[in-house]
Formats: structure tokens, sequence, C-alpha cells
């Protein structure tokens, strides 16, 4: 009997030890993606293909993106329009820093003029460039934000509730994470108690790092949002010159 | 005509002797009408705008930078077929990087104003008053520096050849001077401009910027050239010249400052004021009349999708009747979705018993490329106030765009 005992014992703690290797907690799993490798700079080309009602417009971006906030980095960013032809040439800078304010510089070259930007809170919730994206869903959640809570864990695929500790644009986000390169392939955002937008997300490695290649957001509105990266250059030194009006303006 | 065409020529070899080059343009189709009179605002013109554009070297560090813009516009209302077509120069101009230094030479756009409804700092360039609640800057030849720091630049210009701003047609004009402004005035837009030193234009623009709150930007405007204005009312004359109606061109003088802040919560401030001589008079002591100065202070609010934007104008003239003029600007702007935006602009002017203008303008995106608008000007108010000598002006518009 205490034989028994000990072997079931032993059975039992051999699956908590399984346990622990294969499904991590929930904040461990949030670690993994919110911290996996980034590339210092890069630059990307981007193309964004907004559909309602059956009818899209696209709109071409190239950025330059360095910094990192994990690392206490301000996040720079510079985008510039290539595409339609009505919009071509302009483009933006922002600025964000560790404490979550942001500065923002916009260049209107049938103007001529730089124009400094007012940031505020509520700037994070409009849509990004009229698309089904908000400017938060583009830049990104912070993960001290939120509490996590594992729903599922089957076939190496996490499912991670997130509920937000303060405004986030969102009621939760439910995360589908790939523990093979600890990404995440799909979110769902509620809102009321529903589903508001599901985004799925596809990467291809290229050097040490999963860079995405096609997101598409969905709305429950029945419009929907594509968007395709290619020419990526990573690891790229992207010096001070890069980040600034002068640049902005070539 | 000849010029443009000479220009567009040079643009052309000179983009195929570079090699990389993109060619991008627009096409305009634009119709509008006086309200309750079936007089044109615009005629039914068509307006083709082609140029080219390109860098010389490596696309993310090129070493030069270049663009040719030229305009052809055509009225088929025009009764003569010799002015029915107009051919025009816009901005053409080639930029070279060397180091911190930005060298541009060519015809050019130069903003310095920070601000959407007035702009006290914008002097280099003449203006299109055609319509003149909605001016447009007129590029001219100018040989331009720009010395890039780190948070700060100092950009300086020259122009060697002065150019009359257009003014508005006898419609828009005060009653005083609208029955003489038809007759012929001493230049034109057309006309060669000749050199001279007393027309030559030259002056700066220092902005530095500094991480204050969400950013802060100060800035420090010197111009001296010939106004490209009329700096005095007009007078007939008959002698050794045609007679005519001529208008007074002074030398002017510009010292200006402005400011941008960004504190956060989505809230932009902006102040911008400039202090204008004419002639040779004490800058600190002006004669009567040879002095003024014009300030704009205002702010923008964005929240969700919408812009809120306020500017209060100040213009005061040294001895003249009325020295001061105040002015309230409003500009409310909606991005209803990815396709629609709707605007609303109101100017009010507190002269005499007050007037007003009010336009709601919107656009539509058709497709990539294809812009609808339509805008609309109201004018209200005493008939002693600008916007009140107006009121019989009241009209709309109509545009299509295909940009390519």
């Amino acid at each position: 009997m205490t034989r028994i005992f000990a072997a079931l014992a032993l059975a039992a703690f051999a699956a908590q030890a399984l346990a622990a290797q294969s499904a991590l907690g929930a904040d461990q799993v949030m670690d993994k993606v919110f911290n996996a490798p980034k590339s210092k700079g890069t630059v990307e080309a981007l193309t964004m293909v907004v559909t309602k009602n059956g009818q899209s417009l696209t709109r071409s971006i190239t950025n330059w993106s360095a910094g990192d906030h994990t690392r206490g980095e301000v996040e720079k960013t510079i985008s510039k329009f290539t595409a339609p032809a009505d919009v071509k040439g302009s483009g933006f800078l922002t600025m964000k820093k560790v404490d979550g304010s942001t500065e923002s510089l916009l260049w209107l070259p049938a103007l001529g003029r730089v124009r400094r930007l007012g940031s505020g809170s509520s700037d994070q919730d409009q849509s990004f460039f009229g698309s089904d994206f908000t400017n938060r869903d583009i830049n990104g959640f912070n993960q001290g934000d939120f509490t996590y809570r594992i729903l599922a864990f089957e076939g190496g695929l996490y499912t991670v509730e997130a509920t937000p500790l303060k405004s986030a644009g969102y009621e939760k986000l439910v995360y589908y994470i790939d523990s093979s390169i600890w990404r995440y392939v799909k979110i769902e955002y509620f809102r009321a108690g529903k589903v508001a937008k599901t985004q799925t997300d596809e990467y291809e490695k290229i050097g040490d790092y999963y860079m995405p290649k096609r997101i598409v957001m969905a709305s429950a509105s029945k419009s929907s949002t594509e968007l395709t990266f290619a020419d990526y250059k990573i690891d790229q030194d992207l010096g001070a010159e890069i980040f600034t009006e002068r640049f902005l303006k070539q | 005509m000849k010029r443009a065409a000479i220009a567009a020529a040079l643009a052309a070899f000179l983009c195929a002797a570079l090699g990389a080059a993109d060619f991008g343009g627009y096409v305009e189709t634009r119709a509008g009408w006086y309200w309750g009179s079936s007089e044109l605002v615009s005629p039914m013109y068509q307006l083709l705008e082609g140029g080219v554009s390109g860098k010389v070297g490596d696309a993310e560090a090129p070493r030069a930078q270049y663009l040719a813009k030229v305009d052809l516009e055509y009225d088929p209302t025009a009764g003569d077929s010799t002015t029915a077509a107009t051919l025009r120069l816009g901005e053409a101009w080639i930029k070279i990087f060397e180091g911190p230094l930005d060298l541009s030479f060519g015809n050019q756009i130069v903003a310095w104003s920070i601000s959407d409804g007035y702009w006290p700092s914008d002097v280099v360039n003449p203006w299109d008053y055609s319509l003149p609640m909605d001016p447009q800057r007129i590029p001219v030849p100018l040989g331009r520096v720009v010395l890039n720091g780190a948070n700060y630049s100092i950009d300086l210009v020259a122009q060697p050849f002065w150019t009359e701003s257009i003014l508005p047609n006898p419609r828009w004009m005060p009653p005083s001077e609208s029955a003489l402004a038809a007759l012929p005035h001493d230049t034109s837009l057309d006309a060669k401009p000749d050199f001279s030193w007393d027309s030559v234009g030259y002056g700066g623009h220092l902005k530095a910027s500094f991480e204050l709150l969400q950013g802060l930007d100060l800035g420090a405007t010197y111009y001296r050239g010939k106004s490209s204005a009329p700096t005095g009312p007009g007078f007939t004359y008959s002698g050794m010249y045609p007679s005519g109606y001529y208008y007074l061109f002074d030398r002017s003088t510009l010292v200006g400052a402005d400011l941008t802040l960004s504190p956060g919560g989505g809230i932009l401030l902006k102040s911008e004021w400039g202090y204008t001589t004419l002639g040779d008079t004490d800058l600190l002591a002006p004669e009567d009349g040879k002095a003024s100065a014009q300030g704009v202070s205002g702010f923008e609010y964005t929240i969700g999708t919408a812009q809120l934007e306020g500017e209060y104008v100040l213009d005061w003239t040294k001895g003249a009747t009325e020295a001061f003029a105040h002015e309230a600007i409003g500009i409310l702007t909606w991005s209803i979705d990815d396709r629609t935006e709707a605007k609303l602009a109101a100017d009010y002017e507190f002269s005499g018993k007050g007037g007003f203008m009010l336009s709601p303008q919107g656009s539509y995106t058709i497709a990539d490329g294809l812009k609808a608008g339509v805008e609309a000007y109201f004018f209200f108010g005493d008939k002693a106030t600008i916007f009140g000598s107006y009121s019989g002006n009241d009209l709309a518009t109509l545009s299509l765009k295909y940009s390519f």
C-alpha cells in the first residue's frame, strides 16, 4: 500500500514537472513574447490594403525603425508614403519615449512644411490612416499594462487572455501564441463581451528574427485591412541622422 | 510660356542625364459658381500638372535631389483661343546635400510660418490672391542654404528677382480700389523680371527644438526685400510711362519670432509674430504708416478622428485711423472614414459691427489617387468690414483630381 502511494506520488510529481516544461505560466509565456529578440534597426516596405464594402484603397509606406522600450530606449520610427500619388512623399516621424509620451512630426511636401503634432492618449485609439488598425494596435501594447491567464495549451499553441489594468481601448484581448517561435499568430480584440476585431499574423525568419510577413485585421463590421511586409533590412545601424526632419523631407 | 517650355526641356534633359527619376503629377478639373449669379468663380478649367523628381546617389542618403513641375491650364470658356491655354513653370529646383548643408537653387517655395490661417513669416514668396480667402504661394527663383544641426536649423535665402503678387480681381477689391484695379499697373507676372540691387531680397529663419514636455520649437525670422504686395494705395499716372493705375511696392524689413509647444493631452500651442517696416524708416521709431505688426496665437486639439483648431489674429499699423484689427479663426476637421473628410472653417472679423466667413468643405476619395471635393464660402456682416463687403460673393466650387 505504501509502495502504491509512493508510486502515485512520484507519477504525480513527474506529471507536474512535465507540465512545467510544456506549459509555462501566463506571465512566463508573455515574457517570451514581449522579450523575443528584436532587430536593432529595421527598414521595411509596407503595403496596406483597406477593404470596405468590397472596395479597396492601397497605401505603400517605407518604414525605418529603431529603439526598444524593453531596453530603456526611445522607440523611433520614420514612415514615408510611396503610393498612392496624392500622398506620395509625405511622411511622419514619431519618437515614443519610455515614459509613454510621444513626439510626432508630419512632413507635408505640398505645403513645404514640417508640422509638429499634438499627441495625447486619445491618439492611440485613432484609426491608423483609415484602416481597421488603431495606432495602439500598430505600436503594440505594454506588457505591464495587462494581467494574463492561460485559457488553453494544445498542440504547442497557448491561448492567453489579457485583461487591461488601465484603459487600453479594449475590454480584453485573447492571444494565440505559437510556442515554437514565441510569436502570436492570432489576437482577438473584445469589446462589450464580443469579438470586435480579429488579427492574424504570418511570419518569415530573417536572420535570427521572426519578422511579420502578412497581418490581416478583420472587423466585425465586415471591413478588413491587410498589411504585407517586404524588402526587410535588419540589424541596420540607423544613425541619429535618420530620425531627423532633414531625412523626413528627403 | 517660352521660359516654362525651356525649363521643362532642361528638367527633362537633367533627369535623363541623372538616370533614375519618378514621373508624377495630377489632372484636375474644377468649376465654381457665385451663389445666385450666373458668373463663374473659376472657369471650368482643366489643370494638368506634370513633374519629375528624383535623387542622385543612394536613395536613403542622396547626394542631391531635384524636382521640376510644369502646369498647363486650359480654360474652354475663354473666348480667345490664344489665351485659353497657359503653360507655367511651377517648382523647379535642385538641392545638393553637402555635409550638414542643403544647397538649393531654382524656383522654390519657402514656408517659415507655423500657423494655418495667417502667415506673418511667409514673406519670401509672392502670393496668388485671386481668391483672397484661399491664397496660394507662387514659386520664385531663389538661392537657399540650410545648415542642419542636431536640434536646430538655419535657413538662409537670397531672392535675386522681385515678383509681384497676383492681386484679387475687382470683385474682391475694396470699393475704392475695384474700379481702378482693372487698369494696367506697373508690373505683371508675365514680364521678364529685371535684375536690380534694390529688388534683391535676403534673409533667414532659425529654428531650434527642445525636449520640453512633448516637444518645443522656437523660431526667429529676418527678411529684407521689396514687398510683393502693394504697400500703399494705388494712384493714376500719365506722363512718360503709359497712363494707367500704379501701385507702390516699397522695400520692407520683417523681424519675426514663433513658438510651437506640444504639452500632451492632444493639445498643440502655437504663436507667431512679425514686425514689418517699410522703406528706410527707423526700425524702432518708424514714421506713421511705415510700420506694422501681425501676430497669430492659437491651439490645436485632437480627439479621436477630429481636430479643432483656433487662432486669434492681431494686425497693427502705426498711425492708422484704426490702428488695431482683430480676427478669430476656427477650423474643425473630421476624418469620417478612410475615404471621407469634412471640414468647417470660420473666420470672424472684430472691426466695426463685425463680419464673418463660413466655409464648409468636404472631400471623398473615389479610388486610389482619385479624389472629389466640394467647397463653399459664405460671407456675412457689416459692409464696412472685409467679409461684409464680400457679402455678394458667396460661392461654391466642385473639383475632381486624379494624381498619377
